[in-house]
């Protein structure tokens, strides 16, 4: 009997594979709330940065006549932030131009959370409006105009997300059937084959949130000072008069039938 | 019964054949035939420091860093293989950040021992120079693929991929950047170049495989969960690539109760996980490894081996 050996070498096929077979994997999510524990380490580290917040964060800078959102065709928030911006807006404006802006645009995903109804605190505010965008003006061709209506027609639905609708000025009336613009006044005048100069934030102005329409316009100018900024000083004009801060749902866009 | 129960199911997960149940792989951790390495992970928090206020209408005294911290340390005492990472947006939302720039938010993650980091798009919201000025405060580094920042002030202040060793398991993360194009103003990211996520995953996943060999392939993602529009997601991520085990999302602040399972490329499980914003969530995702058999390196492994012939 004749016995033959082979001898055969294997040789690694799965250098790739590491060692470790995985047999098992799950996740969840682990909802974060106080476990009564004594530990305050961070609590600590956070004091010094806290204390010097807290002074001027929980001042309360005005009363909110009602709870204000943002919304699709329209939101309460985001009116109360365009009316806010087109007048104070144009302060700035008037002292560099001979011009007014002609209405204001802001967007929904950049007013970060509700306000209140009631006690409005500085730190709201900042909540709302934590980025440090500025307003400017922008002067629109009279086709960039057509555009920038057309781009709030397609973005706006019937009911929708704090994503989706496109917040305009009270001076506004835009008229929309199946996601086109069907009608368009300002200050109750139709829309004209004329430039347009629109307050919004730099943010915007610069392609953000896809508003191209706003890239390469005819004019681009600073009002130096921010939206936040203006915000503030709308609560604390409105506290001074003694009236409460108030925003409402009109015609300023609308669908038709 | 049980210990038969046992080896049947025991010769099934050598085969391959069953997921196991969570009792049993916690069993064969306790005997040691089992490692079990968790990943914690968070995203989108915003510089929320504080928990919400007790009046708060939706997540009264929900988050916060010392409670997160307090549940991080239950955890790290629970089990020994813990990794801790970021998706980012760590930055924006609560004046901690207007006032400080994300110091404190980066020495506190520091504190709390994250181990890595992605950039979300608010990363950049003091532009990179905003970024770089509060980056030494975290002791972590931030892992972004497809940011190239060569002709920026970031260059080498971020690292494309890294590879964790824990009880002998190699995990390899990379991180994906949403386009900051339309969504970052321009003058913030400068002259960043966003590259194409998934095939910069694909890159990435090679190299960890290939050349270091990793048993666990982790993608931090800043790309959001998934959209109605025809966009890139961790959902779409998920299931056009291979290699990828995890990916842990941030940017649609979905909240997601349970990790979302995916078929790859290849039809293999990928998990896909993402808890909602403002640190009110803290994702856990349990693994379990076994080691292989002394057999199978053989046979994976260069060997001999005699075949006798009449």
């Amino acid at each position: 009997m004749k016995k033959v050996f082979l001898i055969s070498v294997f040789v690694s096929l799965l250098v790739s594979c590491g060692v470790y077979q995985l047999q098992k994997s799950e996740g969840v999510s682990v909802g974060v709330t106080d476990l009564d524990s004594d530990n305050s380490e961070l609590i600590d580290m956070v004091a010094p940065y806290k204390n010097s917040l807290d002074s001027t964060m929980n001042e309360v800078i005005a009363i909110s006549d009602m709870e204000m959102s943002t919304g699709s065709p329209q939101g309460l928030l985001g009116n109360w932030a365009c009316d806010l911006s087109l007048e104070i807006g144009n302060e700035h404006y008037k002292e560099v131009s001979e011009f007014e802006a002609d209405f204001s645009l802001l967007n929904n995903g950049g007013l970060r959370t509700f306000l209140p109804e009631g006690e409005v605190t500085r730190r709201k505010i900042f909540e709302i409006m934590p980025f440090e965008n500025e307003l400017v003006v922008i002067t629109l061709s009279p086709e960039k105009t057509a555009e920038l209506f057309r781009f709030i027609a397609a973005k706006t639905v019937k009911e929708g997300n704090r994503k989706q609708g496109v917040p305009v000025s009270s001076n506004i009336e835009l008229y929309i059937k199946e996601q086109l613009p069907v009608n368009v006044l300002i200050d109750s005048v139709p829309l004209k084959g004329r430039n347009y100069r629109v307050i919004t934030s730099d943010y915007l102005a610069n392609g953000g949130d896809n508003m191209s329409f706003f890239l390469n316009p005819v004019s681009y100018e600073k009002l130096g000072i921010k939206l936040r900024d203006a915000m503030l000083v709308h609560c604390e004009r409105e506290t001074k008069k003694g009236k409460a801060l108030t925003s409402n749902l009109d015609k300023r866009i609308m669908y038709v039938n | 019964m049980s210990t038969r129960r046992d080896f049947l199911q025991q010769s099934l997960i050598a085969a391959g054949v069953l997921a196991t149940t969570n009792s049993f792989a916690e069993s064969m951790v306790e005997k040691g035939r089992m490692t079990k390495l968790t990943i914690l992970h968070t995203n989108d928090v915003h510089s929320h420091v504080e928990p919400f206020p007790t009046n708060h209408k939706r997540y009264a005294g929900k988050g916060g860093v010392q409670n997160r911290f307090n549940l991080i340390q239950k955890l790290r005492k629970e089990n020994s293989n813990i990794l801790l990472f970021d998706c980012g947006d760590i930055f924006q939302g609560t004046p901690y950040f207007n006032e400080f720039g994300g110091e404190l938010e980066l020495k506190l993650m520091s504190q709390m021992g994250y181990d890595a980091s992605t950039m979300g798009n608010h990363d950049f919201d003091n532009g990179m120079d905003g970024f770089l000025e509060v980056k030494p405060n975290a002791n972590f580094p931030f892992i972004c693929s497809n940011y190239d920042f060569s002709n920026t002030i970031l260059k080498n202040h971020t690292i494309p991929f890294k590879v964790f060793e824990k009880s002998g398991i190699k995990i390899g993360v990379f991180g994906l950047g949403i386009k900051l194009d339309g969504l970052v103003d321009k003058k913030l990211y400068g002259d960043t170049v966003y590259q194409d996520p998934i095939k910069k995953a694909e890159e990435m996943v090679s190299i960890l495989k290939k050349n270091h060999s990793c048993d666990l392939i982790v993608c931090l993602s800043h790309l959001g969960f998934s959209y109605q529009e025809k966009k890139l997601s961790d959902s779409t991520l998920a299931t056009s690539t291979s290699g990828i085990d995890l990916i842990l999302g941030g940017h649609t602040h979905t909240f997601l109760e349970t990790a979302k399972e995916f078929k790859n490329k290849d039809g293999k499980k990928v998990l896909v996980n993402q808890v909602g914003w403002a640190g009110i969530n803290l994702g856990k995702i349990d693994f379990y490894f076994q080691k292989e058999s002394n057999k199978r390196v053989n046979l994976t492994s260069s060997g001999v081996s005699y075949l006798q012939i009449k």
